[in-house]
């Protein structure tokens, strides 16, 4: 996988949602740091007959994360995502370690605060903070080692970073369901993100070129192992029944 | 593929500039062009001719030409313009479109132009003639980098896209920034052909504005530093300069003030970011991992409205830094949209400067 590949493609995102006006201003620096922090990597090195990529990672803070403006299909919800990548992946997945959130926020008091289920100082805190607070938080992980859990998961909820900030409901223990789910990147996160709530906008960006190259690539990179395994499993089931294709996804 | 050109290589001048001066008042004339005269710049005063002529003016050969706005004052030898500046400007561009035209007026003057803009657009910059008085070694190398820019720029003509990707000695991903802003075509026969080419003044007029004027592809000091979360005198150490080397601008017309190619700079700040173990943001970790790696000392961005010890924003209105969280967007100008955002602090509200229709609609519901 190229970096600079992922660089590129990361400028013509920020360019696209720039240009749709999508992008809050802190979102807009979230993902220009983000290409930076791929610029700043070595580019592979030739050791005998092969090139080795250099160790990398990739993080959007939480407290600077990629926000985007509030939705155009509900005003009152503004989604962001933070994240955190590293790779080089020594097997066939796209990298050694996948951390990206989802959230959703929103300071609608309707929406962000209810009297009869919050405490006192929950309102109070929401009230001081103009009623800001997350009201879902999606977490698209790869499982550590030994983590029991499929691979690449879904959360709902899961371990919150800032849970001050936040003051999301979900409770922080729960560590589970987590559902098996195909691994994910920035681009293919922020294309959901705009599909759900800008959807005027992404019916635009679907028709444009750069858009969907953009969006192939990152399939390409993101998904290529994930739908192999899918595609083998589906087509050659185990017919001893020995294993399902939780199993095959589960983290060993 | 742009990283060797050398200084002679895009076309740097490094010879003596020489300039006329025209005016209709003989002792001004003979004052500014000594006040500006320098090692580098010769100024010669020529006496703006009774009728419209670029004769007297491009005789003299000369790189640069600075005139005053009003010429139509009685002359000493009894001769009087019957022209202004504006006009002697447009007349001397058609003619001779590589030498850059300098209006030299009065503050309270341009303001009373103003209504006519037309009759300034031939004009590169202006300058006041207080500034050349109280400033004047700044100002006149502020001349002889905006000539060498357009003999630079002459002697890469015709001007095409690459060549002025050359002459900016731009990278490959900057290219594509560049692309999204690029200047407006004036040769409508070069277009129908696929084979656009630009006018000299047309490519420095895009230089300069936008791509000097607003942070986004180029940072100035302030912008830079404030990326980087350290203070403007930190970011002009040699030793840190030397660190962050590849991000300085050394294309056309770098001698009109130090800039930074935006990505090249956060990418070498978060090689060092990196190499210290550190992470972003970049404004909280490069003071620490620049000492930590190179044991350079940077003082911190101070935010101007808390007062803490960190900031990763410059205030539009006040031009100082200050914590992003204690800003709103600013809608002050056209900028392009490859172009950042302009923000303004709090504290900027008090000041004379600050307009309050320029804050977005949920800004100013908001505050």
């Amino acid at each position: 996988m190229s970096l600079a590949a992922m660089a590129q493609d990361f400028r013509i995102l920020l360019d696209k949602l720039k240009s749709h006006d999508l992008l809050d201003n802190t979102g807009q620096r979230a993902l220009m740091q983000a290409i930076a922090q791929l610029d700043a990597v070595p580019p592979p090195a030739k050791r005998g007959k092969h090139l080795v990529e250099a160790p990398w990672e990739l993080r959007i803070p939480s407290a600077e994360s990629l926000l985007f403006v509030p939705s155009t299909e509900d005003d009152r919800l503004q989604p962001d995502l933070f994240c955190f990548f590293s790779g080089p992946s020594n097997d066939e997945w796209p990298w050694k370690e996948q951390s990206l959130v989802i959230r959703i926020w929103s300071n609608d008091s309707k929406l962000s605060s209810r009297k009869k289920w919050d405490s006192k100082e929950v309102s109070e805190a929401l009230r001081d903070r103009k009623w800001t607070r997350v009201l879902i938080r999606v977490h698209l992980d790869k499982a550590i080692q030994g983590d029991p859990a499929p691979l690449h998961h879904m959360q709902v909820g899961g371990v919150p970073v800032e849970e001050d900030r936040e003051l999301c409901w979900i409770p922080p223990q729960l560590r589970m369901p987590r559902f098996p789910y195909h691994p994910m990147d920035i681009i293919l996160a922020c294309e959901i993100v705009v599909a759900n709530f800008f959807p005027r906008e992404f019916s635009r960006l679907r028709d444009d070129y750069e858009w969907q190259a953009v969006v192939i690539r990152a399939q390409e990179r993101t998904l290529a192992h994930h739908s192999r395994i899918c595609h083998d499993f589906c087509l050659h089931p185990d017919i001893h029944g020995k294993q399902t294709l939780l199993m095959r996804f589960w983290n060993t | 593929m742009f990283g060797n050109y050398t200084a002679q290589g895009i076309g740097l001048v490094m010879r003596e500039i020489r300039a006329v001066y025209v005016e209709d008042d003989e002792g001004e004339g003979q004052k500014y062009s000594r006040l500006l005269s320098t090692k580098k710049l010769r100024v010669k005063p020529v006496m703006a001719p009774s009728v419209l002529s670029n004769e007297p003016i491009l005789k003299e050969n000369p790189d640069l030409v600075l005139i005053d706005y009003e010429l139509t004052q009685k002359q000493r030898s009894g001769n009087m313009a019957t022209y202004r500046g504006g006009t002697l400007a447009t007349s001397i561009r058609e003619e001779r479109s590589s030498i850059p035209l300098i209006l030299v007026t009065r503050r309270a003057l341009l303001e009373k132009y103003s209504g006519a803009p037309g009759q300034l657009e031939p004009f590169d910059i202006s300058i006041f003639k207080d500034e050349i008085r109280s400033n004047r070694a700044r100002i006149a190398g502020q001349l002889v980098a905006l000539a060498s820019g357009y003999l630079a720029l002459k002697k890469a003509a015709p001007l095409t896209w690459t060549r002025i990707m050359v002459m900016l000695r731009a990278s490959r991903p900057d290219i594509e920034l560049l692309k999204q802003c690029r200047p407006d075509s004036e040769l409508p026969k070069a277009r129908a052909t696929g084979k656009v080419k630009w006018a000299i003044p047309t490519v420095v007029r895009w230089i300069l504005d936008p791509l000097f004027r607003y942070p986004g592809i180029l940072y100035d000091q302030m912008y830079a530093a404030t990326a980087l979360g350290i203070s403007c005198d930190s970011l002009s150490k040699t030793e840190l300069q030397r660190v962050l080397s590849r991000a300085e601008y050394q294309g056309v017309f770098s001698d009109l003030g130090k800039r930074w190619w935006r990505s090249e700079l956060l990418a070498e700040a978060f090689r060092v970011v990196k190499k210290a173990g550190m992470e972003a943001p970049l404004a909280r970790s490069f003071a620490p991992a620049l000492w930590k790696v190179h044991r350079i000392k940077a003082e911190r961005a101070v935010c101007l409205q808390s007062g803490e010890t960190y900031a990763d924003t410059v205030c539009f209105v006040l031009r100082k830094p200050v914590m992003y969280r204690y800003t709103l967007a600013y809608f002050p100008d056209d900028r392009p949209k490859v172009m950042d955002q302009a923000r303004v602090s709090f504290k900027a509200r008090g000041s004379s400067d600050f307009d309050r229709d320029f804050l977005s609609l949920e800004s100013r519901k908001a505050r």
